[in-house]
């Protein structure tokens, strides 16, 4: 009996618990779904203050959308959706009516011209907030020739509030431009807007240029030339084009150069007598220092943000992979482990991971993996993918695309770390060898 | 000695003699496997061996072209005007100044002031408005939804409600309003990348036919019936007897009984009415779910785990200044914002019609904590 009496008050302490629960504060509930898709933003025209500057108005609310588009994480809605017109940068927004259009964000803009000086004040809104973004509402002074970059400053204010990513659509990326049929291809080094536009050449077609990559500051060019006949390391200044050989190397070979983020020093490969070592160069003494010592090839370094570690390939082990060591040479640690050949690692600028191609069964791969060699994930596939490089935020990865075939060609692509958004880049020619600037100041 | 025996000594005699003298206890020779070999020299084998180990050149220069000539330098810079005259080439490269390519002069830097214009309050008109229906446009990636949702006819507009077209019938007894046909938008579980996507095509190409006849339904085994209960002996009534257990005493039952009314013993914070039933909860959550998109977040947002307190009306509807966020975990804060952002806009969008919630049993639904955690998403 007594027995029953302690089961029956245990079995209704379990129960009379949850009555308690449900009733006592607020109600509690745990969302683990959700969904993954652009977010969608309206940019109507930006208001012309007058006539002359109504052609700026339209192109710099393209060139936002174009921008935030490109990125994979925002869509427009269509004009023909709106509600309300906008036609007054003062006017407050009537927030229902993008509600209503399901319009989560919205850019609006004002451009004056004066002379060839344009004057463009914009705000970003979250309309379900119904409130500005945080740091959002700018005023931007420039010439009309660099309208663009304008623009490209406004998406990447909105772009940053909204996603919390560091901005990257006023970049810039050098890359090999490439023309003519395949057993004839002419190079030459070309450097661009991020989305493909403003293409300036940087050198002529009459020799090979390989590898351009791009300083800490972004005003000058390390690239390996085949102009004295072996290839050599040059530096070119961007804004004087001007070019320079930088590693005598005593008649080496020298190749694949890489900046240290302090711009001071410079990592490369050299080859002698059939041993290929990896070797940094101290710009303003020009003195060298072996990194190291192996029998095998090393190539394609690449510093850590930071400066303290390196990044390289190697076949020590028989076939190539990846190795880190310290950026003053030393033991290395392998960190790639996976099936296949792996090469040009490229650390990302936040430092928490490394870009590789990958050739396995036959394919050519970009991946992600972590430093220590974990999480490895393939983001493309295809008959020859190489080369890739990282947007300044360390959220895109730009490479080279060489298509099957006599008629192949060579194109740049880029696509987001998680594998989404993979897209051609558009430029006049050919191209291959991207490295992308850090964000422009 | 007899005859018979001396016979028999002879014959066995004979036989032994014979058997080891005919060999009969010789095994016959094994067979002798012969295999061609070559000899070669020291040279020779260490040749072979260098080629069989010698490491791939993947990123080897190639051979060295014959050097350019500077007079062939063509000019091809954008724009033509960008041209100064004082751009002369540097001694260690060029032997004497040529055309060199145009200098790249960098857009004008534009300046940028922290000049947030006036605005005056906004009026919010919140008169009902139409529901649009989003046009199409294109879209670079694929949306990504808890479950997979089919490609919607072309004629149905898109919308987070699933609802069949009405068309009022002529003649009716009851006039239906008109309803539009909506479908959710296209989605798939998880996110597919193009390494993954010819992966998993090689790997339908690689696999087995698929069998016409399903298999035969496993029989499903018996389950073991119970064993009788084994009698106890009775041989000792004392050891017959069950042993009895230790006999609970006052102080269990009382403390039974104080975790029964202790518990239930919160009148300040007590709620009348039935709580929310499971499905009721589940109603709630996949509501919200459907308007959570972490696909806008920053890599560092995804990785936060946010808790957002907010009250709701009696119709359904946040109250958008009660939204707060109550905490964060797994981010800095800057991370925490961006993914508390995130969860307003899918309180305030998925909300704005009201969520469907049981009228009776507002007290139980007014003050409510979600949290938003997104392990699972982040890795589809």
């Amino acid at each position: 009996m007594r027995h029953a009496l302690v089961a029956a008050l245990c079995s209704l302490s379990l129960l009379l618990p949850n009555v308690g629960q449900a009733q006592d504060g607020p109600l509690r509930i745990e969302i683990t779904d959700g969904v993954i898709e652009p977010l969608p933003f309206a940019v109507p025209d930006f208001i012309a203050t007058s006539p002359a500057a109504s052609q700026y108005a339209e192109q710099l609310a393209r060139v936002v959308s174009q921008d935030l588009v490109g990125s994979g994480l925002f869509r427009e809605v269509s004009k023909e959706a709106y509600i309300s017109q906008y036609t007054d940068f003062n006017t407050p927004v009537k927030f229902p009516d993008w509600r209503a259009i399901n319009a989560q964000a919205l850019i609006t803009g004002e451009v004056t011209l004066s002379g060839n000086q344009l004057t463009v004040r914009f705000r970003g809104y979250d309309v379900f907030a119904g409130k500005q973004l945080d740091g959002a509402g700018l005023q931007l002074t420039g010439t009309t020739d660099g309208w663009r970059r304008i623009a490209h400053k406004v998406a990447d204010a909105i772009y940053s509030q909204i996603t919390g990513e560091g901005k990257y659509f006023d970049s810039r990326v050098v890359f090999v431009s490439e023309s003519g049929p395949k057993n004839n291809r002419q190079k030459r080094l070309a450097v661009m807007d991020y989305d493909g536009e403003n293409v300036q050449y940087l050198t002529n077609s009459s020799s090979i240029v390989l590898a351009p990559r791009f300083s800490p500051s972004g005003d000058r060019v390390l690239y390996t030339s085949y102009e004295s006949g072996f290839p050599q390391i040059h530096v070119l200044d961007i804004g004087r084009v001007q070019q320079r050989v930088l590693s005598a190397g005593n008649g080496a070979m020298s190749f694949a150069p890489r900046f240290a983020p302090d711009g001071r020093r410079v990592v490369y490969s050299q080859s002698e007598g059939g041993n290929t070592d990896l070797y940094s160069l101290d710009i303003a003494s020009g003195a060298t220092q072996r990194l190291t010592t192996s029998p095998s090839i090393e190539t394609a370094p690449s510093y850590s943000p930071d400066g303290s570690q390196i990044v390289f390939e190697s076949d020590r082990s028989g076939t190539p992979q990846i190795y880190i060591m310290s950026a003053n040479g030393g033991a290395a640690k392998r960190i790639s482990s996976g099936k296949g050949r792996y090469g040009t690692p490229v650390w990302s600028p936040r430092g928490d991971l490394v870009a590789f191609t990958k050739q396995n069964a036959g394919r050519f791969h970009i991946g992600v993996m972590r430093t220590d060699g974990s999480e490895e994930r393939l983001l493309t596939a295809s008959f020859l993918d190489e080369g890739p490089t990282w947007s300044p935020n360390g959220r895109v990865i730009m490479f080279t695309r060489e298509t099957q075939g006599p008629t192949g060609r060579a194109l740049l692509y880029s696509v987001d770390i998680s594998g989404r958004n993979l897209k051609p880049v558009r430029t006049p020619a050919g191209g291959s060898d991207p490295a992308w600037s850090p964000l422009q100041e | 000695m007899q005859t018979g025996t001396k016979i028999s000594l002879i014959g066995h005699g004979a036989l032994i003699s014979w058997a080891l003298v005919g060999g009969i206890f010789r095994s016959a020779p094994d067979p002798v496997s012969v295999q061609e070999v070559a000899v070669i020299s020291l040279q020779d084998f260490e040749r072979l061996n260098e080629q069989v180990t010698s490491p791939d050149v993947v990123e080897a220069p190639e051979t060295p072209q014959v050097p350019a000539t500077v007079s062939d330098l063509q000019v091809d810079a954008r724009p033509p005007d960008d041209v100064p005259g004082d751009v002369l080439p540097e001694a260690p490269v060029k032997p004497e100044p040529d055309p060199l390519p145009e200098p790249v002069e960098p857009d004008p830097e534009p300046e940028i002031q922290q000049v947030v214009p006036e605005v005056s309050e906004p009026q919010l008109d919140d008169s009902p408005l139409p529901q649009l229906t989003e046009p199409e446009v294109g879209r670079a990636i694929d949306r990504v939804a808890p479950t997979p949702i089919a490609e919607p006819e072309p004629d149905v507009a898109i919308d987070d409600v699933t609802q069949d077209e009405i068309t009022p019938e002529a003649g009716a007894d009851e006039v239906q309003p008109a309803q539009e046909a909506t479908a959710q938008e296209a989605a798939s579980d998880r996110t597919v990348t193009e390494a993954e996507a010819q992966s998993d095509a090689l790997s339908l190409q690689n696999a087995p036919r698929p069998r016409i006849r399903p298999k035969r339904p496993t029989p499903v085994a018996d389950e073991p019936k119970p064993e009788p209960p084994q009698s106890a002996p009775q041989d000792d009534p004392a050891e017959a007897e069950p042993t009895p257990s230790p006999a609970p005493d006052d102080a269990a039952i009382e403390q039974a009984l104080q975790d029964v009314l202790g518990q239930s013993a919160q009148p300040a914070e007590q709620k009348s009415g039935p709580p929310l039933t499971s499905g009721e909860k589940e109603g709630l959550r996949v509501a919200v779910s459907q308007c959570w998109n972490v696909g806008a977040l920053s890599s560092a947002a995804q990785r936060v785990t946010v808790v957002v307190a907010l009250n709701l009306t009696p119709d359904g509807k946040p109250v958008s200044g009660s939204l707060k966020l109550a905490s964060s975990e797994g981010g800095d804060q800057a991370a925490a914002n961006q993914a508390y952002q995130a969860a307003r806009r899918a309180i305030l969008r998925c909300g704005s019609k009201g969520f469907d919630l049981p009228a009776d049993k507002y007290e139980q639904w007014r003050d409510i904590e979600m949290t938003f955690n997104p392990e699972r998403i982040r890795n589809k």
